[in-house]
């Protein structure tokens, strides 16, 4: 290969990927001033609320019960070796609310919800759908995709509470259980010592987070092609992107946050 | 759809010899795991881990007024929980993902059928290879991860925090059994993201939309296992061990 076929081959590849970076760009920038112009189908944002997100709702709560564990096990091992009985409560809705909480569910988001409306929106562009929706003169922009990126941004403020809820009683629970430490000292430490800012800046994390996994998914579905791979293809570039840009997001947001 | 119970426990069986498989397909496979994955894996890794460590030494600084004790503590996670829990999620949405996509793909055109009534033995010469890829790439990125994972932390207490990366650098706390958890998980992890992937690839029926909907599910269901496989392990680890 001569270095100019190198350099051709390599301009190629940036251009390609510095298009896609614009479209979703312009996608997101889209949807945000139908956001602020109202400019939103409410019931298709609550049809595919109900059918994108409620549905994940059990393996959200299901995982979140496993992080409870995981972080119930790490505080346990801190709390037996520096004596820190009464600040594991405040540990647990740190790890909860700011840490692992928001990045595992944005995680199991991308991976549960964002993947599954790539695979949708994929098989209606492959089964020209949305261009027999184009052609009855529906902007589908406007009723397909931006609903559904808009429910799956919803999903991940209205789910958070009831998440990290969840991981909270599940951590409570599996340190009294493992580790005996008591549920009620947990409770108080995480009433007494958790400012409400911790609890409102992971509600914002989680958003940014949604955001991510509503606009990749929704754009990779609806860029895939007609046959098989390019289905398989979608929903792998929307797994990828939705994960890549939850760890870059969650690393900016932690810079952000804490002062240096 | 004769694949699936002709192939699933004859791939499995298979995978659980590895010797008798061939040794370029196993090489091709290891390529595709390591060197393909690696680069998003690693980012993920220092990405996660340079924001966590930022985090703790922020909160350090806050409610003790120094961080001395967070290297210890940064290396030990990094090697024990979620260096290999990030390896598992990025395993299972990379290469997961991807073969999944293949398998279905390959299922729902009936490429498979085709091939085991040609006598082919797709089992041995394009599944099995990439269990014993899944599970030894998943082990060598731990620990490769782990490395990035303290390599991450070092730049960022040093950029942010002006710490000396050379004494948050502690490798003297960690011991054998965390080297040994370290790999134990993420060997599993890659057994259970390959074991996910080849079910939901397989029962993948005919047509287009299958394929999408067989990557989504083996996705799912490998995030859920290994999250399952971490909880059970540490629990069974603090119950051996107590507290670290």
């Amino acid at each position: 290969m001569t270095p100019t076929m190198l350099f051709t081959s390599w301009g190629e590849r940036l251009l390609w990927a510095l298009s896609h970076v614009g479209n979703i760009f312009l996608f997101g920038l889209r949807m945000a001033l139908s956001i602020v112009r109202f400019d939103v189908d409410g019931r298709e944002v609550l049809r595919q609320l109900d059918r994108l997100c409620l549905r994940a709702l059990p393996l959200l709560l299901a995982g979140s019960a496993l992080i409870g564990g995981i972080v119930a096990l790490q505080g346990l091992n801190y709390v037996a070796r520096y004596n820190a009985t009464e600040v594991f409560g405040w540990a647990t809705a740190l790890s909860a609310y700011q840490e692992v909480g928001p990045l595992l569910l944005g995680l199991a988001l991308a991976a549960r919800v964002g993947t599954k409306n790539a695979a949708e929106l994929a098989t209606m562009r492959a089964r020209e759908r949305l261009m027999a929706l184009t052609a009855l003169g529906l902007d589908v922009e406007r009723c397909i995709l931006r609903p559904r990126a808009l429910a799956i941004f919803l999903c991940g403020g209205l789910f958070f509470p009831l998440c990290t809820a969840v991981i909270m009683f599940c951590g409570f629970i599996g340190a009294a259980l493992l580790g005996e430490q008591n549920a009620a000292i947990s409770l108080h430490s995480f009433m007494e010592y958790t400012p409400t800012t911790t609890i409102l800046l992971g509600g914002l994390r989680m958003l940014v987070f949604s955001l991510f996994v509503g606009v990749l998914s929704t754009y990779f579905g609806n860029a895939a092609g007609r046959d098989p791979r390019s289905l398989g293809r979608a929903v792998y570039a929307s797994s990828i992107t939705g994960m890549t840009g939850i760890v870059t997001a969650n690393l900016y947001l932690s810079f952000l946050g804490a002062p240096s | 759809m004769i694949a699936l119970p002709r192939l699933l426990l004859p791939t499995l069986s298979a995978a659980l010899q590895p010797w008798r498989l061939p040794w370029s397909q196993i090489v091709q496979r290891l390529d595709e795991t390591l060197s393909k994955s690696a680069v998003v894996t690693f980012a993920a890794v220092a990405m996660v881990g340079a924001a966590m460590c930022d985090q703790a030494a922020a909160q350090a600084m806050r409610l003790l007024g120094e961080m001395s004790f967070i290297g210890p503590e940064y290396i030990v996670l990094g090697f024990e929980e979620y260096g290999p829990l990030i390896v598992a999620v990025t395993f299972a949405a990379r290469l997961g993902a991807g073969f999944a996509t293949e398998v279905a793909t390959l299922q729902s055109d009936d490429t498979l059928d085709a091939l085991l009534l040609y006598g082919a033995e797709p089992h041995r010469h394009r599944l099995a290879p990439m269990a014993v890829a899944c599970t030894l790439g998943c082990a060598c990125l731990g620990l490769l991860s782990a490395a990035v994972w303290e390599a991450a932390g070092m730049l960022t207490i040093f950029v942010r925090h002006g710490v000396n990366p050379l004494s948050f650098f502690r490798p003297d706390v960690l011991s054998l059994s965390s080297l040994v958890l370290c790999v134990g998980k993420t060997f599993v992890f890659g057994g259970l993201v390959f074991v996910c992937a080849l079910t939901f690839g397989l029962r993948a029926r005919a047509g287009a939309t299958e394929v999408g909907r067989a990557t989504t599910r083996a996705v799912v269901a490998a995030l859920v296992s290994c999250l399952l496989w971490s909880v059970l392990v540490d629990t069974i680890w603090f119950a051996v061990r107590g507290p670290s």
